[in-house]
């Protein structure tokens, strides 16, 4: 199991009443593709923060790649997030005023354990894989397409050869020949890094691809 | 890639950024230069005057016989007779005594009279004596001997001959025309009011004063050393200033002077003075300081709330940087860093202007207000307080960078 949630439970500070996420038992198998999904304002968002470690459970134990997150100091879940988990978000997935290149080495900035020797070539190599040219790699990142900068933040969020792979909603923002060629892509470099894939969207027609679907209502069990 | 980050990402937020710099530049700007021309207009004051030990006129404010003695600044209340100078000449514990004579001008600028001690004796600065640039000391009754400024601005040079007026306005209507002086020498420039003074010699400033100089002039030599000890002697002096043999006797000197019986007359010690008037003057000063304080206060405040509405406007931005596995101390040092760079880029824009503002303003201080104001400006008080500038500038990142981590709660 990559990650198991054990009577795990969230709310906000501010309003310790109102909960968030309860989720009793919750695992994903290592190398499978997941598909979570449910409308908007179900606690998506909750949960990822949760998974990456962005934010720490109220209650329970998140165990992700063998380590304890709900243990671990706040720090150390940021270079954990760093060292081992890919995030592609749906928008605003790479810094704007830095190139493509800039966008991965930074990314690779935050591994302490996977400094590359030669990060420039990786990168380079990177975008190679999921065909950006060279010519865009040193623009503004708001000069390329909305299909390109999708094609960076993979290359951003495989830099660091991540286990985990976590996507949130990614295609919302493509049309439908694109989220077409983006989801092979992303199958295809998620096998062939053998990283666990985690998707989460609101578009139920995407399920069928996947080794299992999850209806988040099923998952969290917020009255 | 940590200073990459913060760069960029000012450059992407150029004109609000550049709005801030400005804003920034100009209270370090005023701070700064308020700062080193009430250190100038100082050290000006003290240059003036090096060397003398004790100045004695008539029993009247310190302050005053100080400021026009010489800063040439009032005019004096009453003059102290020619017996006591003489007296006080011949004290033993008197190494020298300069006689000052005040109260005629030539279109503006004040006549000093006094005697060639004035020349041998006198030092401003670093114990500078008054080099002449031209020509020689006055040694005629009719000579004249101009500081820089003064044969700079009427275009006087050696030869001319110039008449006096009674009194100090520029606009007298009281001309000693009847008698023309000679311009025998000019003073090189001093920086000091040296530079905006005419000198001429006692007998010089009697001879304008009585009606009947002429005769007295063509009957005899008008060559000071040859004049008979009673010829154009004054009856009385403006001001004395002495250099005693030894500084152990000038209390005990200025005790006998102030308490002299035959005349009411007072001696007070320059240096001393002069920081009285600094006393005085502090209340302005630290006014001064204050608003100069206030404006980069504001200026701070304008950082503070910029950084902080940025933060709002960057949300995504550092999400984005949280998830890809930058720490909350990153995003605080990144705001910090950003702080700093807006900084440092207003003390850099501020110094540059400071120092150009100064450049182009140096011949115009000189020229209207005697003061020479040296360019460079950084002395340990300017570092102090770019120092301090930057401190408070990290301490205005405080409420954006604590507003991040909030965010993620």
């Amino acid at each position: 199991m990559i990650i198991r949630l054990n009577h795990v439970e969230y709310s906000y500070s501010q309003n310790p009443d109102k909960q968030i996420i309860q989720i009793k038992n919750l695992s994903f198998e290592a190398g499978k593709k997941y598909f979570i999904y449910g409308p908007s304002g179900s606690g998506k968002s909750t949960l990822l923060n949760l998974l990456t470690g962005l934010i720490a459970p109220s209650s329970g134990e998140i165990t992700v790649l063998g380590k304890q997150l709900n243990n671990l100091s706040s720090r150390k879940r940021d270079s954990f997030r760093a060292e081992n988990i890919g995030y592609i978000y749906q928008k605003f997935n790479l810094i704007p005023y830095l190139d493509a290149i800039d966008n991965i080495k930074l990314a690779n900035y935050f591994d302490k354990t996977k400094k590359t020797h030669d990060i420039q070539q990786a990168a380079n190599e990177s975008l190679n894989k999921l065909n950006v040219p060279v010519a865009d790699r040193n623009r503004p990142i708001q000069q390329l397409s909305v299909g390109q900068q999708q094609r960076v933040a993979i290359a951003r969020a495989l830099i660091n050869q991540p286990k985990l792979i976590i996507a949130d909603e990614p295609t919302s923002s493509l049309d439908q020949a694109a989220i077409e060629r983006f989801m092979n892509l992303l199958f295809q470099l998620c096998e062939q890094c053998g990283a666990t894939l985690i998707f989460v969207s609101h578009d139920k027609s995407l399920a069928y691809k996947f080794d299992c679907a999850l209806p988040l209502a099923d998952i969290n069990k917020v009255q | 890639m940590f200073i990459k980050l913060a760069y960029k990402s000012l450059l992407h937020r150029k004109v609000s950024v550049l709005l801030i710099i400005l804003a920034m530049s100009v209270s370090i700007f005023v701070l700064l230069g308020v700062e080193h021309i009430r250190h100038q207009t100082k050290v000006n004051f003290n240059n003036s005057i090096s060397n003398v030990d004790l100045i004695v006129g008539a029993r009247s404010g310190k302050l005053n016989l100080l400021l026009y003695s010489v800063f040439r600044i009032g005019t004096p209340t009453s003059n102290i007779g020619w017996q006591s100078y003489k007296r006080l000449s011949y004290h033993r514990a008197v190494d020298w005594v300069i006689p000052i004579s005040l109260g005629d001008s030539h279109k503006g600028f004040r006549v000093l009279g006094t005697t060639a001690s004035y020349f041998k004796h006198y030092r401003y600065g670093n114990a500078q004596t008054i080099k002449l640039n031209e020509g020689k000391v006055f040694t005629h009754v009719l000579d004249v001997v101009l500081g820089s400024k003064v044969a700079k601005e009427l275009n006087y040079e050696i030869g001319d001959k110039i008449t006096l007026s009674h009194g100090v306005g520029k606009t007298s209507f009281s001309h000693h025309d009847h008698l023309a002086f000679r311009v025998t020498g000019i003073i090189a420039p001093t920086g000091t009011p040296i530079d905006q003074t005419l000198h001429v010699s006692l007998q010089g400033i009697e001879a304008v004063h009585i009606p009947n100089a002429h005769q007295i002039l063509s009957n005899q030599s008008t060559e000071l050393a040859s004049l008979e000890e009673n010829t154009l002697t004054p009856k009385s002096i403006t001001a004395a200033m002495v250099g005693l043999k030894s500084r152990m006797l000038i209390f005990q000197l200025q005790r006998s002077i102030n308490t002299n019986p035959t005349e009411p007359l007072m001696a007070i010690l320059p240096g001393a003075t002069l920081s009285e008037f600094w006393q005085s003057l502090s209340v302005m000063e630290n006014a001064l300081r204050l608003i100069s304080s206030l404006i980069v206060f504001s200026a701070m405040l304008g950082l503070s709330a910029m950084l902080l509405t940025s933060i709002r406007e960057r949300k995504q931005e550092i999400n984005l940087l949280r998830m890809i596995g930058a720490s909350s101390l990153f995003i605080f040092y990144f705001i910090q860093l950003e702080a700093l760079f807006i900084a440092v880029a207003s003390v850099v824009v501020a110094t540059l202007s400071l120092y150009l503002s100064l450049s182009l303003a140096q011949a115009f201080l000189i020229e209207q207000y005697g003061l020479s104001i040296s360019t460079n400006f950084f002395t340990t008080n300017t570092l102090l307080s770019i120092g301090t500038l930057l401190v408070f500038s990290l301490l205005s990142a405080i409420p954006a960078s604590l507003k991040v981590n909030k965010m993620n709660e």
